[in-house]
């Protein structure tokens, strides 16, 4: 990739020196270092064939220029600050690269966002390398490093109270191993045709993907106390879908009580074209007031479907889910095939203390046999820009450690700059 | 207020020589012809050079650039006794991210994946949009030279009423805004 081959210098100084009229540069970024263990037999907690670690730096310049335009370019680099000498075996991000081979313990960067935006009366029109936030296809920002994309975004408001959304999406790095995004050895190019992590998740020709994805949507709070959302996605010969969801603040009649409706559908398209459509649908409850947030939720898929309801950008196996169910740290079970997840959380920030929160997950799989239970507690707190957040696991899958329960602790050190 | 500003101005402006920063942030060159013309500047090892429109450059104390930088901030503090922006004072909750606002320093948190986005510390106001009830404000700015910025956060905040602000700055980035309400 030409543009990751381009010194972070050079970077900057075009970012810079480009704009005449500028009103606003800003330089800021972070750096963090993850840090995980489990029991998994046979090994214990902290050993080092058991653990997993990386270190993380961010930095971004970001632009206000003249009539309401507004860049950014982000850069991001990868290092295992040699943990693996005595600590880990494992990496979070960037485990291999295109072509299958371990590049994790390699030191790496790339530029994770490089977009211009301007915006022409109620229409803003993003162009370039992004992060995204839509139901299937967007950035999974809990690993060290988020996947992004090469697309093009409009945003209309035109409408009272709505927002209509054209994407087109031509790349992304999403990696369908579990670790978000693709890993880079001697500059290779770690952004390939979106879609493509679908179909190597299938063993097929990922070479025969062109056309990226395109994808429109209307966003609505019209109805009274309620965001109503529909997408339509149309992945060049992989697959169609739709996502609808509502969610409900019933602020004036019952202050802190919220609830959600979800529904997914995807049909698989060209060279996955003979799998059976999947859909799911999830409910949500919740109640939120002043630091307390009380969940839970209910999903449903479809048994005849083959491909998960989860992000399409990072493959189909261990991808994270936008159901209301998805668990804290065990991807790719609730949006499953024939699997009815069932979810309940609770958080508290604990001023000056800490932020607290638990969250159980359970799944069934009447196809697979293997259901899932994950029980999660969480710790966070901050010092200035410097936060810290621990985390416990409690596991028991029947496809995961011979069906035995195991734990884990994770450990996440982020500051910001 | 505003004589006490003018007054810093001026005695700025007398330690600051022929470069001032303005309130936008921006860099100014005052000639002796009594002109003006913009400037960039910009650090280049232990110095500090300002870049003239016409590609001529020269070295500039940066004591002069720094002490135009103070008048910035002593124009900033204005906003704080806008009544809009007092209305941002207290601790604001929405999904996933938070503020808490005194009259000298900030904390914007803001749920990422497993952990969190904290930036803490004195904040600005950039802009304010009083008719459309809209302040921009900066957050833990570590350093200002000219309209180049480092560290800290940039947001958007839309005041609704006294208890609900929207958090509007993440509609590009992200396309969606966060409604938040005071904290009691």
């Amino acid at each position: 990739m030409k543009l990751a081959k381009l010194s972070l210098a050079a970077i900057i100084a075009l970012g810079v020196s480009a704009f005449a009229d500028v009103e606003n540069v800003k330089f800021s970024g972070n750096a963090k270092l993850f840090y995980g263990t489990s029991d998994q037999d046979p090994n214990d907690l902290f050993d080092k064939k058991s653990s997993y670690g990386q270190a993380a730096a961010t930095i971004a310049v970001s632009a206000d220029l003249a009539n309401g335009v507004s860049g950014k370019i982000s850069a991001i680099g990868l290092s295992t600050l040699g943990l693996e000498n005595n600590l880990v075996s494992d990496v979070w991000a960037g485990a291999t690269d295109r072509n299958g081979n371990f590049v994790g313990t390699d030191a790496q960067w790339w530029v994770n966002e490089a977009w211009l935006a301007g915006k022409l009366g109620n229409t803003t029109i993003k162009v370039g390398r992004q992060e995204l936030d839509t139901p299937l296809a967007f950035s999974e920002k809990w690993n060290i490093a988020a996947n992004s994309f090469d697309a093009a975004v409009i945003l209309n408001n035109d409408l009272p109270d709505t927002t209509l959304v054209a994407a087109w999406v031509g790349r992304g790095n999403g990696a369908p191993d579990g670790r978000v995004v693709y890993g880079i050895s001697n500059g290779t190019d770690p952004f390939e045709t979106y879609g493509s992590a679908i179909v190597s998740a299938y063993n097929l020709d990922a070479s025969k993907v062109d056309g990226g994805a395109y994808a429109v949507a209307a966003i609505t709070k019209l109805i009274p106390m309620t965001t109503a959302q529909v997408w339509f996605y149309d992945v060049a010969d992989i697959a169609n879908a739709w996502w609808v969801q509502a969610d409900v603040n019933f602020e004036d009649a019952m202050p802190g009580l919220v609830a959600g409706l979800q529904y997914a559908y995807i049909d698989p398209q060209g060279q996955i074209d003979n799998l059976d459509e999947s859909s799911a649908w999830a409910v949500k409850l919740g109640y939120n007031l002043d630091g307390l947030k009380l969940a839970a939720a209910y999903s449903s898929t479809d048994e005849d479907g083959v491909v998960p309801i989860a992000n399409t950008a990072t493959g189909l196996r261990g991808s994270q889910s936008k159901l209301y169910t998805e668990v804290w740290w065990n991807y790719g079970y609730v949006g499953a095939p024939d699997t009815d997840a069932w979810m309940i959380s609770a958080g508290y920030n604990m001023e000056g203390v800490a932020d607290l929160f638990a969250q159980y997950t359970s799944t069934t799989n009447d196809t697979t046999n293997v259901d899932m239970s994950e029980f999660t507690v969480t710790a966070g707190k901050s010092f200035g820009n410097f936060n810290a957040t621990l985390a416990y696991i409690y596991t028991d899958a029947d496809d995961q450690n011979g069906g035995d329960g195991y734990n884990t602790v994770q450990l996440y050190l982020t500051y910001n700059f | 207020m505003r004589k006490i500003i003018v007054a810093l101005f001026v005695a700025t402006l007398l330690l600051a020589g022929e470069y001032i920063t303005l309130e936008n942030g921006k860099v100014i060159e005052l000639k002796p012809d009594g002109t003006w013309q913009e400037v960039k500047v910009v650090k280049k090892g232990g110095e500090t050079i300002a870049i003239k429109p016409d590609g001529t450059w020269e070295k500039v104390e940066a004591t002069k650039v720094e002490a135009a930088n103070s008048l910035e901030r002593a124009v900033d503090k204005k906003y704080k006794d806008e009544p809009l922006v007092k209305m941002l004072f207290g601790r604001w909750e929405g999904d996933g991210i938070s503020y808490a606002f005194t009259k000298d320093r900030a904390v914007f948190k803001k749920k990422v994946g497993h952990s969190s986005k904290v930036i803490e510390g004195k904040w600005i106001v950039e802009k304010l949009d009083p008719k459309r009830k809209i302040i921009k404000i900066n957050i833990g700015e570590g350093a200002r030279l000219g309209f180049l910025t480092f560290g800290g956060v940039i947001r958007k905040l839309k005041i609704k009423d006294d208890n609900t602000i929207v958090d509007i700055t993440d509609e590009l980035e992200e396309g969606k805004s966060y409604t938040l309400k005071r904290l009691r």
